[in-house]
């Protein structure tokens, strides 16, 4: 049909484009049996012209994110085949620099995100990407990347959801190959045409013939116009067929014979190749070209250099460029001589920092559940009310779906923006783990140290009469996850330096706020509720990340705690000459001046609201049993049961002051018998 | 030129040898990259494995009925 229109030039290069997809797959295909690759491998065999359909409808500066099966998306935007090669036998040279492989690789340079591998989990992170876009007004698209078996995952529904809303510029591109791993679609969805799905959100879908190269470029193209137009987002179904196994040891024994000589018959490449009339002529010049790259490839990756063990540790986090600022605090409230300064709770320290970071960086927006609504709360606690009016477009109020808009935070903070994401309840992150843990955390490390997350979250903690699902501290299940930083301020005055500084790191960092410590007012006040307010300086300041701060000096003991903690242990200490330190920094935990305190004292009473076992605390204990053996160390903390509601087991299960001294009071005796 | 072709890691379970059932050529015959050579049992099925190159079936190294660990040579292919 639309032959005729498309000059030769650009004909051969789809083809030449795909051929080079097909063998490099076979080409890794073969060292595998050879023996000589290792890992595992995700192949496309029979697949190639979705990805060089939809690539090729894409600028240069376009972006894509992709999957475990990402060879040919890779190749078709334009990595060359001996980043990936080198990527793909774990070379200092790879695209990733060895770091990601098989399922990560990525080019930033060249418009895609490390593969990943979490079923759907690139489509919320594409979604962010798109929302970038949007909000500096750039023209850029993305094009996401997924299989048949990521429609059934919340972050599908979730990322599409958010797409639709803000009507982002993103391109959802489901390449329907019939099996989940070994799973049938008609076995996991009672209806299996997936481009239906975009009706329900308020967008167009449409189903392609997945194995017509022209037939996906073109509906490609419209889907790019219509995304450039602010018409997005469009789901484009790609029928298609793999040819290979899901992984490499799978020899496809769910595949009907029928069923796969019926695909073969419609193989993209054969195809292409009599629609166009590809000649022998030109076919011998294409094969012996990619065949000369492959080889190269091959030969070149067998000897490419490996990292050096003492890398192993590189690329954790980002160095970010600093924004210079009047006072950096050392351990203890600064203020410069002569600096005014006014008292305020943590809840209006926090809207204050965020309001001078919005005012200061356009990069910077809040987005969360009820965070902005005109008569609505201003989230949970109030820490962002009234903040819509200043700041109309960067206050983001998402749908009820916190996998979804923390995998968008985490693709904005990757295309540069500087995101603030917040859960009303701490309780909630593990919905949202995944994007935290599994993209937010990782993409630095695997993309051999070239994206970086500069993303800021919060989440309220503590057992505030609210049961067991809104109550939980959350540290422990987020302290030790490589690249991600936490923090725990327990006073105003940190928690705005913190979030000051969290937001200029250039990392994944997240604060735990407690309830009890807000200071909300109004109908957001809460019962039981501790005075953490603090003298907050009119000018800019920052508490450093990973320094924790000693609130009391004493001789005998130690009583390190954190959060509402830190309040309880102030009160205990009073009698017994303890020194109390804010531990503050979480991950990582500041050693030197636990170190310092406690040599000095030789006990430690690690204070934590939340289980004992697997705690916080269980880490700090073993950090300074490891460094510093002669010291005594004991935990006060709550028994390993869910945060229970009625007042009188609620009190029993969250450490006190009373509980505290006890604990002080034993270790002192213990020593001294 | 000749190349070896080694027994490939298709067990689930690792040290775990696998059986050659049978050979699907014969020496001598001409082969093709991609053409399935031989059937073997894994830990979890029976499956085919490919060649690796154009050319000629040299040698069959181990025989149908065998079991070799991983890494072993099965058969010699003279290259074209």
């Amino acid at each position: 049909m639309s032959t005729p229109t498309y000059e030769r030039k650009f004909l051969l290069d789809l083809y030449e484009r795909m051929v080079l997809v097909r063998e490099f797959e076979d080409t890794v295909k073969f060292l595998f049996l050879e023996g000589t690759m290792p890992g595992t491998i995700h192949q496309c065999q029979g697949q190639e012209a979705t990805a060089v359909g939809v690539c090729s409808a894409l600028a240069p500066d376009d972006w894509i994110t992709s999957t475990f099966r990402g060879h040919g998306h890779a190749l078709a935007k334009g990595l060359s085949p001996q980043e990936l090669m080198d990527e793909l036998f774990g070379a200092e040279t790879g695209c990733c620099k060895g770091r990601g492989g098989s399922m990560h690789v990525g080019n930033m340079s060249k418009g895609m995100v490390p593969g990943i591998a979490i079923v759907a989990g690139g489509i919320p992170l594409a979604a962010g990407m798109a929302l970038s876009f949007k909000m500096e007004n750039k023209p850029h698209v993305v094009a996401s990347f997924f299989g048949d078996g990521a429609v059934a995952e919340g972050a599908f529904h979730e990322g599409v959801n958010m797409a639709a809303i803000w009507n982002l510029p993103v391109i959802l591109v489901c390449e329907n190959n019939l099996y989940g791993a070994s799973t049938h679609v008609d076995l996991v969805m009672k209806n299996s045409r997936i481009s239906d799905r975009a009706a329900s959100y308020g967008f167009r879908g449409e189903t392609v013939d997945g194995n017509d190269v022209l037939a996906v470029y073109e509906a490609a193209q419209k889907a790019v116009a219509d995304c450039r137009a602010g018409k997005g987002p469009v789901l484009l179904e790609l029928l298609t067929y793999r040819r290979t196994g899901h992984s490499r040891r799978d020899p496809c024994h769910y595949q009907p014979k029928d069923e796969r000589e019926a695909w073969a018959q419609r193989d993209p490449i054969e195809r292409f190749a009599t629609k166009i009339g590809v000649t022998a002529e030109e076919h011998e010049i294409i094969s012996t070209r990619v065949q000369k790259q492959l080889a190269e490839a091959v030969e070149r990756a067998k000897a490419a250099p490996h990292p050096d063990v003492s890398g192993l540790t590189e690329y954790v986090f980002a160095e970010a460029p600093p924004r210079p600022t009047a006072l950096v605090e050392q351990s203890n409230p600064v203020l410069s001589p002569g600096g005014q300064t006014r008292r305020l709770g943590i809840a209006e320290a926090l809207r204050e920092g965020i309001a001078e970071e919005m005012a200061a960086d356009p990069r910077v927006f809040c987005i969360g559940e009820d965070i902005g609504v005109p008569g609505g709360w201003g989230g949970a606690f109030t820490v962002t009310l009234g903040l819509e009016k200043k700041f109309p477009d960067r206050l983001v109020n998402t749908p009820i779906a916190e996998l979804g808009f923390f995998g968008l935070a985490t693709g904005a903070a990757m295309m540069g923006m500087r995101p603030i994401a917040d859960v009303q309840y701490g309780d909630f992150l593990f919905l949202a783990s995944d994007q935290i843990i599994n993209n937010a955390a990782k993409l630095r490390y695997m993309s051999g140290g070239t994206a970086s997350v500069p993303l800021v979250m919060r989440a309220p903690v503590g057992a505030t009469g609210r049961g067991s699902q809104h109550a939980q501290n959350m540290e422990r299940y987020f302290t030790g996850v490589p690249g991600l930083k936490v923090v725990a301020p327990s006073n105003a005055y940190d928690a705005k330096g913190l979030l000051k500084a969290a937001l200029r790191d250039g990392n994944p960092v997240l604060m735990f706020e407690h309830k009890l410590l807000y200071g909300s007012k109004g109908a957001r006040a809460e019962g039981g509720a501790v005075d953490a307010s603090s003298e907050i300086p009119n000018e800019d300041y920052v508490v450093p990340l990973g320094k924790a701060a000693v609130r009391r000096e004493g001789q005998r003991v130690t009583v390190l705690a954190w959060l509402l903690m830190v309040h309880y242990a102030m009160q205990a200490a009073e009698d017994v000459d303890a020194e109390v330190i804010d531990v503050r920094s979480l991950s990582p935990i500041d050693w030197d001046t636990i170190g310092a305190s406690v040599r000095k004292t030789g006990r430690a009473v690690i204070v934590e609201e939340g289980p004992i076992t697997g705690g916080v605390g269980a880490e700090i204990a073993a950090g300074i049993a490891e460094r510093w053996p002669q010291v005594r160390v004991s935990r006060v903390a709550s028994p390993d049961v869910p945060v229970p509601f009625t007042p009188v087991l609620e009190n029993a299960y969250r450490p006190d002051a009373r509980r505290i001294l006890t604990g002080v009071r034993q270790i002192l005796e213990e020593s001294h018998g | 030129m000749d190349l070896n072709m080694k027994m490939p890691d298709l067990a689930t379970n690792e040290g775990v040898e696998l059986g050659i059932t049978r050979w699907l050529v014969t020496e001598g015959d001409a082969v093709k990259r991609g053409q399935a050579l031989l059937e073997v049992e894994t830990d979890k099925a029976v499956q085919e494995v490919e060649c690796i190159a154009n050319g000629t079936l040299k040698t069959i190294h181990v025989q149908s009925g065998q079991k070799v660990a991983v890494g072993t040579i099965i058969a010699t292919i003279k290259v074209s």
